[in-house]
């Protein structure tokens, strides 16, 4: 095999980024697999022999995650997503039409494309598709067969905003013609607070976002400003800075917009953030599904590089197709170039993190406000919200409403209803809400009952749930909630990354057992034994992704069990 | 108290342990077992398998940083919500630790379910039957039932881990202990995770098969019968064996060692725990060579060459011994060869018999040096060069004796365990006396032959490379009525009057006691299980050839 | 301790009335019932639980059960059974069995017949049969080898397809009696 010298040039750049040998093999198999097609044991000895490796190392991570394939594909690939929001726009329809393609096309499903306000949603090799219908499917793929090429799919126009939501990070791309460059965002008042932030000390920005009482937007809410000062002192070692851009919580779709629409904001908050931290590099992870984003990013760097915002080094870290990623020791093993396997802790990534160095993971959403906290100090960004939950948040609606998509709003002045109601225009059709998922599809499920909780950390705790990553997925009165257990369930059956017990057997099992729920071979003590496999797998893992595959299943069987029960007993129809 | 030293309770009762040790062994401490799976004390901690879970509680803290006292008098107790892994749990002051309480117990049912579920019911075929931890741990943890009745997750099975090992990926319950290995401690990094989730699967990548000459340890340490030594494979149920703990006889490491064996066959040998010698590992190239042993070429009794035709007549010791303590308290110009094979009693008496007794002027044993390889295998390949020196059979005269046979100033030669010299200074010899376990050259020349028995058959000592003297065991008996060569030279020394004090082995041993200082106030019971470093003034370390290392295993 | 003898009467001295009591006792079953069996020509009638001769069975495709896991070696209370374990043919269609008994032999004049050996089977390979006049004209002669074991058990037709079918027989696998050696159902006394 022989790798163009054009290609070999740009992967010897690549390697210049990382101070470990292993950690570009991600970044390598995907730029030899866009060339190849495939990476077979030859190209997986090429990228060991280039990096000085074994070549299980290489072996080990192309067989981890799912973009990475052994065999060669058809030349169009096509990525339908099958989660949650998407099953309930109807995936399965758009799946059905894809039969029977050629040669030319490989059809996979693939787990939430972070797109669900407007799904279904799919992929063609590096194109996305929004609001899939099965006709526009019909159409694309004839396009295909006709031109024999892809047609570039447009990025889809930004949302207005509703009158109720509140838009600080979202208020530049509200505004008509503003298109994310450097210069229209410079226009809006951009890098201001990275010329501010640079004439204050390091100790007074972290002391400045700690008094902002940010939390982390992620998903497990950790306050920022405490996360930072965790940061271990005169290790002699670098302090890394790593933005958790791997957004793919089903459910959530708002770093995405982020990202497309204002990436020098996120730029800019990183900027801050690594001189806060006394980092002189930070890496961008990424997830393997938004190319779209990771070439936006990359000339957005590339941008501010130029123009001389560029007190810490920036680099783009693609993943590929691992949701275990976005978890940050797992996204920090990954961006090592390993399987991502969710670090045991103590000790911590602030102590050892990212090739061993004192490193911060901050999702996007949270280094995209540390701009406007700086710019307009704590207390400004204090007096929005409520306490214990300060700032706007983005939430991102999907499921049958009116209206679905992103919104940003003060935290805790909207309840789930007034945002459902109002915002989103209601449920179509008039159809009665069943519960709701607060926030992305591993937390538990908010009954219809409890929708009057206002939107804040606090108050979703309290009703038994949490505020997670913004993902609200709307429930209808005619979905099965044994296929949507299932979907769930399927979901991180697919996701674990198998390295402990519980998790790894434990959602496998509770894929096939409602797999068979579902088939119509339930047993009356199957509800119990489900409910027993979620509760042995909570808490007992390394990462919470045991917890956020036991957490819906439970939640799902003690508010809907006789669903389940029916299911169980009477074949599997749900009496609808 | 010592400032490294902290106080914690497990179970209810208090433990002192050094800082920086984990949960799984300070409950060893307190005589607590914490069931486990990839922990293992001389690897990384991998906290993966899950089953070392115990709810591990810190004295709640007040205002002033002092631990709050609750109505009882004793400090309020903070357990976090979930339990911890013992195997990362690093022990603190004031720790409280309950092992065997309702929700431990139960969290650990739960993950003996998930290990088992898609564990196949191979354990009639699978050799790891009998010392597999997990049938071990289902016995405590089990549900005795499997709620499980979907279809399992199906993976390749019988599939070849370089030419040692077996693999069977659908018992392998993904705890990395292999892996963790060749990479720590082996130092070749060829073993992986391939897919994801449940379907993760260990593998090597073609044509980087494990080839190390420490591959085998990963046998030991897989928990379940995934990895299985081919060597041993469907050789014996374990529950047949017989355990006896010995030393190898391979190199002057002297790895402490157990010896499985069966009606007087050894079906393999394992490495034993010994922190001050090969910590719980050992080398492929000493753990397979024990086959020797059950050779069915073995010498089962003694026997003389006649004179006239040249026929060998086998005969009962009474007359072994009678003859050959009269030819060769009848011959002149003797010299002897023996081998560092040789435990130290032999050697004594060997030493005494030909030097004191008739009087022999060389003497030497035959070294056996290899490469050493930096870890464990050392070059000198004789277990007991230092007991040689020690007794003085090691001179560096052989080359000496070699030309003395040649120039005929050497008539009479008694070989001590060696295969020697060519045939044409056999030829010359006028009496020669082999003790041998197994037929070679020598055997074929010699005038009489005295059957031995091999490290397995017999008591005694061995001193390492580093003066470390351990103690062999005898695990099986020797064929027909071949016996240790210490009955054989006492029964020599007795014939020829010269001592008949010998009559076991603590006999022998108290003689060497008596003679050499650097012995003085052992026995073999005193040398225990683990062996004993001797201070021997003119160090053989210093003079044995490479020592190398011992790598920090 | 001292053993007293009984004083004996004259009478018992003279042993006739011991005679006459043993006489009488013999001739009174003259005419009585004859409850000898005229074995072998008359077979004795054996119980449902009856245990006879351990033998090595095949399942329904006529292969070798046993799997040599030696448990019932272990467990057997007299050490009748000696098994060398062994490898199934490479390439063999049962292949993923894996493991096969070499040599497997029952010494029959040790054996006890207490059954222990079919009890303690995971593979359901070992069953004692309903043959209980085993005979032969040396002791070798009596330690069954592997072969006549096999001879012996015959095809079992039972449920347990564990090496095929990981479980469950597939649907309407007839469920028979426990056959002899012979081939013939043994009727149930």
């Amino acid at each position: 095999m022989t790798v163009p010298v054009e290609l070999e040039r740009h992967i010897d750049e690549i390697i210049t980024h990382y101070p470990t040998k292993r950690a570009p093999v991600l970044w390598l198999c995907h730029l030899i697999q866009d060339h190849f097609g495939f990476l077979g044991q030859e190209q997986v000895e090429w990228i060991a022999a280039k990096l000085s490796l074994q070549p299980i190392n290489v072996w080990e991570v192309v067989t981890f995650y799912p973009m990475f394939t052994q065999k060669l594909r058809g030349k169009f690939h096509i990525k339908v997503c099958r989660t949650l929001s998407c099953q309930l726009a109807g995936s399965q329809k758009l799946l059905d039409r894809l039969k029977d393609l050629g040669v030319d096309f490989t059809v996979d499903t693939v787990e939430c494309l972070a797109s669900c306000g407007t799904a279904p949603a799919m992929m063609i090799n590096d194109e996305h598709y929004d609001s899939m219908t099965p006709e526009r499917l019909d159409q694309i793929i004839a396009d295909i067969k006709r031109t024999g090429t892809l047609a570039k799919e447009p990025v889809s126009k930004p949302l207005p905003a509703h009158p109720l939501e509140k838009r600080i990070l979202l208020a530049n791309i509200t505004k008509p013609g503003y298109t994310g460059s450097l210069a229209d965002y410079e226009k809006e008042g951009g890098y201001q607070a990275l010329a501010k932030a640079l004439t204050m000390k390091p100790e007074e920005i972290v002391n400045e976002v700690k008094n902002s009482e940010i939390r982390g937007r992620g998903g497990a809410g950790f306050p920022c400003g405490l996360k930072w000062s965790f940061l271990a002192k005169n290790t002699g070692k670098p302090t890394y800075l790593v933005c958790n851009a791997d957004e793919s919580e089903p459910g959530t779709f708002k770093d995405r917009q982020l990202i497309n629409y204002d990436p020098h904001q996120l730029i800019e908050g990183i900027l801050i953030s690594c001189y806060a931290t006394g980092a002189k590099a930070a890496y961008i992870y990424i997830r393997g599904e938004m190319p779209h984003g990771a070439k936006v990013l990359i000339n957005a760097i590339e941008e501010a590089r130029a123009k001389g915002y560029r007190n810490a080094d920036i680099y783009v870290h693609r993943g590929a197709g691992a949701y275990i990623c976005g978890e940050e020791t797992g996204l920090i093993e990954s961006l090592e170039g390993k399987r991502a396997y969710p670090r045991i802790k103590p000790p911590f990534p602030a102590v050892v993190g990212l090739f061993g160095c004192p490193t911060v993971v901050n999702n996007v959403e949270t280094l995209s406000n540390v701009p406007h906290i700086i710019k307009n100090g704590a207390a400004w960004f204090k007096a929005m919200g409520v306490a214990g939950s300060t700032g706007t948040r983005l939430v991102c609606v999907s499921g049958p409403v009116k209206r679905p998509g992103y919104y940003e709003f003060e935290m805790g002045k909207l309840t789930m209803k007034q945002l459902i109601e109002d915002v989103c225009g209601g449920v179509e059709g008039g159809k009665k809400i069943k519960g709701v998922i607060p926030g992305g599809s591993s937390m538990p499920v908010l009954p219809a009952d409890k929708l009057d909780v206002p939107l804040d950390f606090e108050s979703l705790r309290k009703a038994g749930t949490m505020a997670g990553s913004g993902g609200i997925v709307v429930l209808t009165e005619d979905v099965n909630i044994v296929d949507a257990t299932l979907n769930v369930s399927q979901f991180y059956a697919h996701e674990s990354c198998g390295q402990c017990t519980p998790c790894r057997e434990g959602t496998l099992w509770m894929e096939k057992m409602l797999h068979r729920i579902k088939e119509g071979h339930g047993r009356p003590e199957d509800v119990d034994l489900l409910y027993e496999v979620a509760d042995n797998i909570d808490g007992k893992t390394i990462c919470p992704l045991g917890e956020a595959a036991a957490w819906p299943v439970k939640a799902f069987l003690k508010n809907y069990r006789s669903e389940f029960e029916a299911a169980c007993k009477n074949g599997g129809k749900n009496g609808h | 108290m010592a400032d490294n030293i902290v106080k914690l309770t497990i179970d209810g009762k208090e433990v002192a342990a050094p800082k920086g040790m984990n949960l799984v062994e300070a409950a060893k401490l307190a005589g607590v077992e914490v069931p486990h799976y990839c922990y293992h004390p001389k690897l990384t901690i991998a906290g993966n398998c899950r089953m070392c879970l115990v709810d591990a509680g810190m004295p709640k803290l007040g205002p002033d940083k002092k631990p709050e006292m609750g109505p009882d008098g004793n400090p309020v107790i903070m357990f976090p919500p979930k339990l911890s892994i013992g195997c990362n749990t690093t022990v603190a002051e004031g720790m409280v630790v309950h092992t065997r309480s309702e929700k431990v117990h139960k969290a650990r049912e739960g993950v003996m379910e998930f290990l088992l579920i898609n564990h196949p019911l191979d354990c009639p075929i699978c050799d790891q039957a009998g010392e597999c931890r997990l049938q071990e741990f289902s016995v405590d943890y089990g549900k005795g039932e499997s709620r499980f009745i979907e279809e399992k997750v199906h993976k390749p099975k019988k599939s070849a881990i370089g030419e040692k090992i077996t693999l069977d990926d659908e018992r392998c319950i993904l705890c990395s202990r292999c892996i963790r290995f060749m990479k720590e401690v082996a130092g070749q990094d060829c073993l992986g995770f391939v897919n994801r989730g449940s379907y993760s699967t260990l593998t090597c990548y073609p044509g980087q098969e494990p080839k190390t000459n420490y591959d085998l340890n990963i046998v030991d340490i897989c928990p379940v019968g995934a990895l299985t030594s081919n060597d041993f494979r469907f050789k014996q149920r374990v529950w047949f064996l017989k355990e006896t703990k010995s030393v190898c006889p391979n190199c002057s490491m002297g790895c402490n060692t157990v010896l499985w064996s069966r009606e007087g066959v050894v079906h393999r040998q394992t490495p034993r725990d010994n922190e001050a010698v090969n910590s719980c590992w050992m080398c492929d190239y000493g753990r397979l060579n024990f086959k020797f042993i059950n050779d069915p070429a073995r010498i089962t009794a003694p026997s003389v060459k006649s004179a006239v035709m040249g026929e060998r007549f086998n005969l009962t010791w009474v007359e072994a011994t009678r003859q050959v303590a009269g030819k060769l308290k009848a011959a002149k110009n003797v010299a002897g060869i023996a081998t560092g094979k040789a435990t130290t009693e032999e050697l004594f008496l060997f030493h005494k018999l030909l030097k004191q007794v008739l009087g022999a002027e060389l003497l030497d044993i035959v070294p056996h040096t290899g490469e050493a390889d930096g870890k464990l295998l050392q070059a000198d390949r004789n277990p007991n060069t230092a007991g040689a020196k020690l007794t003085g059979c090691a001179t560096g005269d052989l080359p000496k004796i070699l030309e003395g046979i040649k120039a005929g100033s050497i008539k009479t030669l008694v070989v001590f365990g060696e295969d020697v010299v060519e045939e044409e200074l056999l030829k010359k010899l006028e009496l020669l006396v082999v003790i041998a376990t197994l037929p070679g050259k020598a055997t074929e020349h010699a005038h009489y032959i005295l059957p031995g028995a091999t490290f397995a058959e017999k008591r005694g000592t061995f001193i390492n490379g580093k003066n470390r003297i351990q103690r062999l065991n005898a695990a099986i008996t020797s064929p027909g009525i071949a016996r240790p060569e210490w009955q054989t030279f006492a029964a020599l020394l007795n014939e020829l009057k010269a001592d008949g004090s010998y009559l076991a082995i603590e006999d022998v041993f108290a003689d060497m006691a008596r003679t050499f200082p650097s012995l003085a106030g052992l026995n073999l019971s005193k040398i225990g299980d683990l062996g004993v470093e001797l201070k021997i003034e003119a160090a053989p370390a210093a003079a044995a050839p490479a020592t190398s290392e011992v790598a920090k295993v | 301790m001292q053993v007293q003898r009984p004083k004996l009467t004259f009478l018992e001295r003279t042993y006739i009335p011991q005679i006459l009591k043993g006489m009488w006792l013999t001739i009174k079953h003259v005419p009585q019932k004859k409850f000898t069996r005229q074995y072998p020509e008359e077979k004795p009638v054996l119980f449902g639980d009856y245990r006879g001769a351990p033998t090595l069975v095949k399942d329904p495709e006529n292969r070798v059960k046993c799997v040599s896991c030696q448990l019932c070696e272990f467990v057997c209370p007299p050490k009748a059974i000696r098994i060398t374990p062994g490898f199934r043919a490479e390439g063999a269609p049962d292949e993923n069995v894996e493991k096969e008994p070499q040599e497997f032999e029952i010494d029959m004049l040790r054996c006890i017949y207490c059954g222990f050996c079919e009890e303690v089977c995971p593979e359901e390979a070992i069953y004692l049969q309903r043959d209980f006049a085993i005979a032969g004209y040396s002791r070798d002669e009596l330690k069954f080898k592997k072969q006549k074991l096999l001879e012996l058990g015959g095809v079992r037709p039972d449920s347990i397809w564990k090496w095929k079918y990981k479980g469950a027989p597939p649907p309407g696998t007839p469920i028979g009696p426990v056959r002899d050696g012979k081939g013939a159902p043994v009727a149930e006394a």
